[in-house]
């Protein structure tokens, strides 16, 4: 799960504290660069998108205005930096006629078999479901980060389960064919 | 119940969202109903798939992000850094009583035309800091804007100075708040030596006013102080504007005038320049920010340049609307947002008994362990060239336990200060002195030396010792001071941080054809870094202004990171500028340029770029 910041650091990195911001970087990067990591299917991206993130949190951090979670907040600037990657791939992609689609890392265990179900859901419902259920994001706070109503975030989870749950029985069948 | 509808409450129920009363019908479906049953068994094995995954070697970005951020100029609101400064530029709201406002700037009407030498404005404000041993004046102030419900909030008290450290300011609010549920900005910051304290409001953003604020001032004492310490500054350009003025920047002249009764001199300039003034009315509570290029007038006192008067106007320009609308300031171009005035100056007299008041009873010290010694021990040098006039201060030392053990000795004449910390404990990796990414190397006889971008601290890595040397004086007196230590000053070793720094020449000779701006008026020589075939050169002005330029080889730029990047001619060639990152981006004769600053406008780059000329 995602814990929060004491509240005097964020105050102390918002006043300039480059100690207190890189203590932040550092509480955050690992859960900033997994989401991303999922949320865009490659690695190495998610590590560029995870650094341009916390620079965007650094020069945004005057207009953090604790309307929500610290945590929350650096999401949506993760999330919104990783749209921003997905596009800008999305185009070049469109370029060479080629249709995105992040590639799960090959492992063949039944976890491994999970993330390649998720990495094949669209990125409206893999963001909602990651931040949800790999998270532990309420549904509020999702709502928060993605900028969408409740009800959008409630939606898109329940309908990425249960694609998750067709995709294995699908996976279960071609097994045992 | 449907499956549908079971199993979307199935969802919800993973996530402790199911709605009251609906469990019992769910569990009634499930109990005759195998597919469901079975789809909720798979969300939990997905759950437990997904949410204790294995992630193995996570990168770690944060020295990347931290370099980036420290060669990058503070995010608008953070400018000024101690001893670059603090918040940028945030302001308590004060005032007193409606004429007072009126008559300092309304009293001016009868300005002459400039008659006042403005060049050296800059070294006579050095100067008077000598002069000064005392100052008691009355304070009031007036900022407009802090918050859309609180249009205006007023603010007066009462400023107490002696020299060298010692300093007392005490507002009390006086605005009329729309309720009760609003916390008065009730601010007292107290410096006597070695101990320090403030209270006042706990720091809040102003979009989450009025709730936010908790109800009981918040105090914070620190004793046992190290002298001119960084991390608990005394506002001391209150009194003497030393940082606005360093290095030198002639304003433009308003001419002369009245403020209280007494003779001023009036200046142009901007809220960047300011800003350690600024930053100095702000010991604690919830203060609004001025954007670096609002215009600011500035009224100081003819013969003691203290600042007696300054008025902040909003700057023109949808950048800076755009800045306004972000933080919730219901700002107009033009308007005026602050008006600070000090009113009953005595200069040099008697402070009455009582004027540096004691910290609360029961308050909770902080200790910052400097431990006062009269004589520290031989690790400091005595330097064979100080200031005429400047005597010895405290001294003593401070560190040991986790850091290394750090011996201070300080010399002071009136407000004006010196101070030299040595270690011979120091881990490398950097400079001693938090000098910042870029130094400017100083040939210190057979040595080196490391100057800060702004001058404002010299730093010697000798054989067995490592010093830095700072002070409220002009960059040359920081350095004929440093070149004084009895101590042969080393090239930083390759791997420090400051390993890359380099001189004009050798950054000419890394990149031929090398660019940099002509004589930029107000601004010090030049920090330079080569890195491979990339060359930055970063100059410092006052108060908090400054910008970078990088330039290598290259022949397109990188697409866009900013979505409010677009485009403009630079050098009579397509550009780039992005407002909220302050970066203006072009390409020419092979190489990319990157001019960047938080507190200059984009004319004032582009200018900048105009001038730009081979090395």
């Amino acid at each position: 799960m995602v814990q929060e910041p004491e509240p005097d650091v964020v105050r102390a990195a918002m006043a300039g504290d480059l100690a207190a911001f890189e203590w932040l970087v550092r509480c955050y990067q690992a859960h900033v660069w997994r989401f991303l990591r999922h949320l865009l299917g490659d690695g190495a991206l998610a590590e560029d998108v995870t650094q341009e993130t916390f620079l965007r949190v650094y020069q945004h951090l005057p207009t953090f205005a604790w309307r929500s979670k610290f945590s929350t907040w650096v999401f949506r600037v993760a999330r919104n930096a990783g749209i921003d990657a997905l596009r800008s791939r999305r185009r070049h992609d469109q370029l060479l006629h080629v249709l995105p689609r992040p590639q799960p890392e090959p492992a063949p265990d039944a976890r491994a078999e999970a993330w390649a179900a998720v990495a094949a859901l669209s990125p409206k419902l893999r963001e909602a479901l990651l931040l949800v259920e790999v998270f532990g994001f309420t549904y509020r706070e999702a709502a928060q980060v993605l900028r969408v109503p409740d009800g959008t975030v409630k939606s898109r989870v329940f309908h990425a389960r249960v694609r998750l749950a067709a995709w294995r029985d699908e996976e279960g069948r071609a097994g045992e064919v | 119940m449907r499956c549908d509808q079971a199993r979307a409450d199935l969802s919800l129920a993973a996530d402790g969202e199911l709605a009251g009363g609906r469990d019992a019908p769910l569990a009634a479906h499930l109990a005759g109903c195998g597919a469901c049953a079975a789809f909720r068994a798979r969300l939990a094995t997905i759950r437990q798939q997904l949410r204790f995954e294995p992630v193995g070697a996570v990168p770690d970005v944060a020295p990347r992000v931290m370099v980036a951020v420290r060669h990058r100029a503070p995010p608008r609101s953070a400018r000024g850094r101690v001893p670059r400064g603090g918040r940028l530029l945030p302001v308590a709201a004060a005032f007193l009583a409606g004429a007072v406002v009126g008559a300092t700037f309304v009293g001016l009407g009868g300005r002459r035309p400039a008659q006042v030498a403005m060049a050296d404005l800059p070294a006579r404000v050095v100067a008077a800091q000598r002069t000064l041993t005392s100052l008691a004046a009355e304070v009031s102030l007036v900022e407009r804007n802090w918050h859309p419900d609180v249009p205006e909030r007023v603010l007066a008290g009462r400023l107490r100075y002696r020299a060298p450290e010692s300093l007392a300011l005490q507002l009390t609010d006086r605005t009329a708040y729309p309720s009760a549920a609003w916390a008065r900005d009730d601010v007292t910051l107290v410096v006597t030596g070695d101990r320090w304290w403030t209270r006042g409001p706990r720091g809040c953003p102003v979009e989450a006013q009025p709730a936010c604020t908790p109800r009981a001032p918040q105090v914070r004492l620190v004793e046992r102080r190290e002298p001119f310490a960084d991390v608990t500054p005394v506002p001391l350009d209150l009194v003497t504007p030393v940082r606005s003025f360093t290095p030198a920047a002639a304003p433009a002249p308003l001419g002369t005038g009245r403020v209280g009764g007494r003779a001023a001199v009036g200046v142009a300039t901007t809220a960047a320049q300011v800003a350690p003034l600024l930053a100095g009315l702000a010991p604690a509570g919830n203060l609004r920010a001025f954007h670096p290029a609002d215009p600011v007038e500035l009224w100081l006192d003819e013969a003691a340049l203290l600042p007696l008067a300054l008025r902040v106007t909003v700057a023109a320009g949808g950048e800076r609307q755009r800045w306004a609308a972000a933080r919730g300031y219901p700002d107009r171009p033009g308007q005026v947002v602050l008006e600070l005035t000090l009113r009953g100056v005595a200069l040099n007299r008697p402070l009455e008994a009582g004027a540096f008041p004691p910290p609360p009873p029961g308050a909770r010290a902080e200790d910052a362990g400097f431990l006062d010694q009269p004589d520290p021990g031989g690790i400091v040098p005595d330097p064979a060239w100080l200031p005429p006039g400047f005597r010895p201060h405290r001294s003593g030392a401070v560190g040991g336990a986790s850091g290394p053990r750090v011996t201070v000795r300080t010399w002071t004449d009136g407000r004006a200060w010196l101070k030299v910390r040595a270690t011979g404990e120091w881990p490398g990796g950097r400079l001693f002195g938090d000098l910042g990414p870029l130094v400017r190397p100083l040939g210190l006889g057979a040595g080196v030396a490391y100057a800060s971008e702004d001058g404002g601290r010299v730093a010697v890595h000798g054989d067995a010792v490592d010093l830095v040397v700072s002070g409220s004086l002009p960059p040359a007196d920081l350095a004929r001071v440093a070149a004084g230590l009895p101590v042969a000053g080393r090239p930083v070793p390759g791997g420090w941080a400051e390993a890359a720094t380099a001189t004009l020449p050798q950054a000419r000779a890394a990149s031929p054809g090398l660019l940099r701006p002509r004589d930029p008026a107000g601004f010090a020589p030049p920090a330079v870094r080569v890195d491979g075939k990339v060359v930055t050169l970063a100059y410092a002005g006052p108060g908090s202004r400054g910008f970078l330029l990088v330039q290598g080889p290259g022949a397109r730029l990188t697409p866009p990171l900013d979505a409010d990047a677009r485009g403009v001619g630079v050098r009579g060639r397509d550009g780039r500028w992005s407002a909220e990152r302050g970066q203006l981006e072009w390409v020419e004769a092979g190489r990319t340029l990157d001019l960047r600053s938080a507190t200059l406008s984009l004319e004032e780059l582009l200018a900048i770029a105009a001038s730009l000329e081979a090395v």
